[in-house]
């Protein structure tokens, strides 16, 4: 929720801040030089009116909590002993995929100097690969943002270590859809005059900005080429 | 043709609760969201059913927050919270009393304190659910749930077993507090994927709220947007959210409450004031925090505010009251032609939106519902009331979604934040579902340890971390809670396999980690989905709360 920016907060604020963040000579810097230093160290790259004023509640509120451990628990692991592969759909198109290949087999795949690879697969009704893509990755990575180009179709991911001789499929990930949209695939329904109200009308907000997502500015997009026409 | 309003208000805080300190900064979230929010929405709802005035909300209590809600630890605490705001109210009289319009603020915020505290002590005697409860048992709520620890469900796609645990827990927490199954369950961060309708079902859910966009992108043909609930085939109802009328209110820009006359939220004495004065009621070692004592209004977008009037802010939220029932009754005159139905718009909000955030915004809730109770062609509904007229219905599947930035899943899939915490929050599922199979319907200690590991397992999904640290906002709290729930689960996975149970750990991590006091950690074995759902055949009544 983002109610106010950070050019409402107060002069002793903004230095209340800078001080926690320890930005250099903070109580020489003008108000200007204060919301300037601070934005940078939050947010170099988004915009101010994305700005959470929150943040700077919440972000003294580490203190105090620095004994939460129990006893015999043990540090994180960096890795896993066994090896898998998973993807996570982030929206309609994009995924995450995540591997960890477990050490006996990383040191095979190092000692015959495989290449590893990451096979995006589009699968037809009958789980057969139907249409795929590669990206090669290096040892050291663990994760990718795989694209799924093709609606309609579930898709999967196998990680494959690659030698001159042969692949060898390591893992393979569970499947993730990729759906398709009725609207999208009609513009012609776009045409008819009931549409917008029905239909887009709801995701416009009252500054007249569509909800953001890509496929509705896609989809608004079209709308309002279809209507222009 | 009548509007009907739909109005849903989603109450969640992430559990926090640390018995091991004597006060803990973010446990602040929750006598904050119960001193502003929670209780001056519930003085209004009784304010106006003992009026005698009509109303039907929906309200979503997350069972983390129900958990906290009735924890005699917090609750005792949240005690020391509000006194501790009337003595700051006191003091502030005092010093303000050569500034008297200043005063009057001071005097107001002690008042309301004062009254929270005689509203919970009396009406709710010491826990806010029985308010809640009353004013469902006298029809005037719909209560429902979501997720146990508000998990954002579509990550969890291919671990069913985490989703089912999630929407299970949720329920069974529900049913043991309120005596009954509820209807309805709020997705968390209204995330959906095609196919969670079938795990919704298992669990006796009826309805559900989705995002705006989930039925516009829909693989089926929309008949009635928005504007109608649909069906899913297997059944369960989805009722979408207006995003336009939502945002009349929501919107950080151009909603109501970035209005200038309102109440600034971030200009409070906790920060202001010198830190000699203001030392006790705010967190060692001089930690400034908000104390709820706030002077100024919004005015505009410089740090000269002007001091704030009650008196204009409450004529203001009148204002902006009629104008979002006008901005309704405009919306359904355009849909007549088009519309084979009176059009229901789902306003879902966060409830700590009214009072916490928006301090008029119980005041402006007051007004709809009193302008709305005296008007012919506007009224409010519930999804049930709903769903129970027999209205004609499409049926669809809705879109992949959420309310979240971008519209999907980018906030807690996030490459750039906390992408690093998904892969072992999968990886920690998996060995809870590894251990649950290996050791099924154990006993005594083994039992105790397998299911804190269950329950660590669910806090461990809670959407608020991963969220928070996309906001970086307060990262290093939520990396120590993720971090500590991993290497909890990873304790009892480790000495599971050795056949050994860490007592020491059991007994800390079972009395600051004690959520879900009936959970079962064999619903983590695969076996559990071939069986009924415990959600029907639980009986709570009897149990001790």
């Amino acid at each position: 929720m983002v109610l106010i920016n950070i050019d409402r907060l107060s002069d002793s604020e903004l230095k209340y801040i800078a001080q926690q963040e320890e930005i250099d000579s903070w109580q020489n810097l003008s108000r200007e030089e204060l919301i300037e230093a601070i934005e940078e160290i939050y947010d170099a790259d988004r915009t101010v009116s994305d700005i959470n004023a929150a943040k700077y509640v919440n972000s003294i509120s580490d203190a105090g909590s620095d004994v939460l451990q129990f006893p015999g628990v043990r540090p994180l692991p960096q890795s896993f002993s066994d090896s898998f592969i998973h993807m996570v759909q982030r929206d309609s198109c994009w995924a995450l995929a995540f591997w960890n290949i477990g050490e006996n087999l990383r040191n095979r795949i190092e000692s015959l100097n495989a290449q590893l690879v990451i096979k995006t697969c589009a699968l037809s009704n009958k789980d057969k690969i139907e249409e795929s893509y590669e990206i090669e990755v290096g040892m050291h990575d663990t994760e990718w943002t795989v694209e799924m180009p093709w609606r309609y179709k579930n898709y999967k991911l196998q990680l494959i270590a690659r030698t001159v001789t042969r692949d060898e499929i390591i893992c393979e990930s569970g499947t993730v859809y990729c759906a398709g949209c009725y609207v999208a695939d009609h513009p012609e329904l776009l045409k008819k005059e009931d549409s917008f109200k029905l239909l887009i009308s709801p995701l416009i907000a009252k500054d007249g900005s569509v909800l953001a997502n890509r496929d509705v500015a896609l989809i608004t997009e079209t709308y309002r080429k279809e209507t222009l026409k | 043709m009548k509007s009907r309003m739909n109005f849903i208000f989603h109450a969640h805080l992430p559990f926090v609760r640390h018995p091991e300190f004597p006060k803990f900064l973010e446990e602040d979230w929750l006598y904050e969201a119960i001193n502003e929010s929670y209780l001056p929405l519930l003085r209004m709802l009784y304010k106006l059913r003992n009026k005698g005035t009509s109303y039907h909300l929906t309200f979503s209590l997350s069972p983390t927050l129900c958990s906290m809600l009735s924890d005699n630890l917090l609750c005792e605490r949240f005690v020391g919270y509000i006194n501790s705001r009337i003595e700051l109210g006191n003091l502030e009289i005092d010093r303000l009393s050569n500034e008297p319009d200043m005063q009057k603020l001071a005097l107001m915020y002690r008042d309301n304190a004062k009254k929270n505290l005689q509203f919970f002590q009396e009406e709710c005697k010491g826990n806010i659910l029985n308010a809640f409860n009353a004013l469902s048992n006298e029809g005037f709520l719909e209560l429902i749930t979501t997720a146990a620890t508000h998990a954002y469900l579509p990550i969890y796609k291919n671990s069913p077993l985490a989703v089912n645990a999630q929407i299970e827990t949720g329920l069974i927490q529900h049913i043991r507090l309120f005596d009954r199954s509820p209807e309805g369950f709020w997705l968390p961060e209204c995330g959906y994927y095609p196919t969670l309708e079938e795990l919704l079902k298992r669990n006796n859910v009826k309805w559900t709220s989705l995002a705006a966009h989930s039925l516009l992108l829909s693989e089926d043909k929309p008949q009635r947007g928005n504007y109608a609930p649909v069906k899913c085939p297997n059944g369960l109802w989805c009722f979408a959210r207006d995003n336009n009328l939502t945002s009349l209110v929501w919107s950080a820009t151009d909603g109501y409450p970035a209005d200038p006359c309102y109440r600034e939220f971030y200009r409070d004495i906790g920060y202001d004031l010198d830190i000699n004065y203001v030392r006790p009621f705010i967190h060692e070692p001089d930690v400034r925090v908000f104390t709820g004592f706030k002077y100024w209004a919004v005015t505009g977008k410089t740090a000269q505010k002007v001091p704030y009037s009650p008196e204009v802010a409450a004529e203001k939220t009148k204002e902006h009251a009629e104008d979002f029932l006008k901005n309704v009754r405009n919306r359904t005159l355009s849909l007549e032609a088009s519309l084979d139905c009176d059009p229901v718009y789902t306003l879902s909000f966060d409830a700590e939106l009214f009072g916490h955030w928006w301090f008029e915004g119980v005041m402006w809730l007051e007004h709809v519902i009193t302008s709305t109770a005296k008007q012919k062609d506007i009224e409010l509904i519930t999804p049930s009331v709903y769903i129970a007229e027999g209205n004609p219905v499409q049926t669809m599947t809705p879109a992949f979604s959420s309310w979240g930035e971008g519209g999907c899943s980018q906030v807690w899939v996030d490459t750039a934040s906390n992408s690093t915490f998904v892969k072992h929050t999968i990886k920690s599922i998996e060995r809870m579902s590894e251990i649950a199979v290996k050791f099924p319907n154990q006993k005594s200690l083994k039992q105790r340890f397998l299911n804190q590991a269950a329950r660590e397992t669910l806090l461990l999904m809670s959407s608020d971390w991963p969220f928070i640290m996309h906001n970086h906002t307060s990262e290093e709290y939520a990396k120590k809670r993720l971090t500590g729930h991993i290497q909890n689960l990873n304790l009892v996975y480790d000495n599971m396999t050795k056949n050994a149970v860490n007592t020491e750990w059991l007994v800390k991590a079972e009395k600051r980690n004690n959520i879900f006091p009936q959970i079962d950690y064999n619903m983590f074995n695969p076996e559990h989905l071939k069986k009924d759902s415990p959600v029907f055949t639980t009986d709570f009544t009897s149990e001790q709360k």
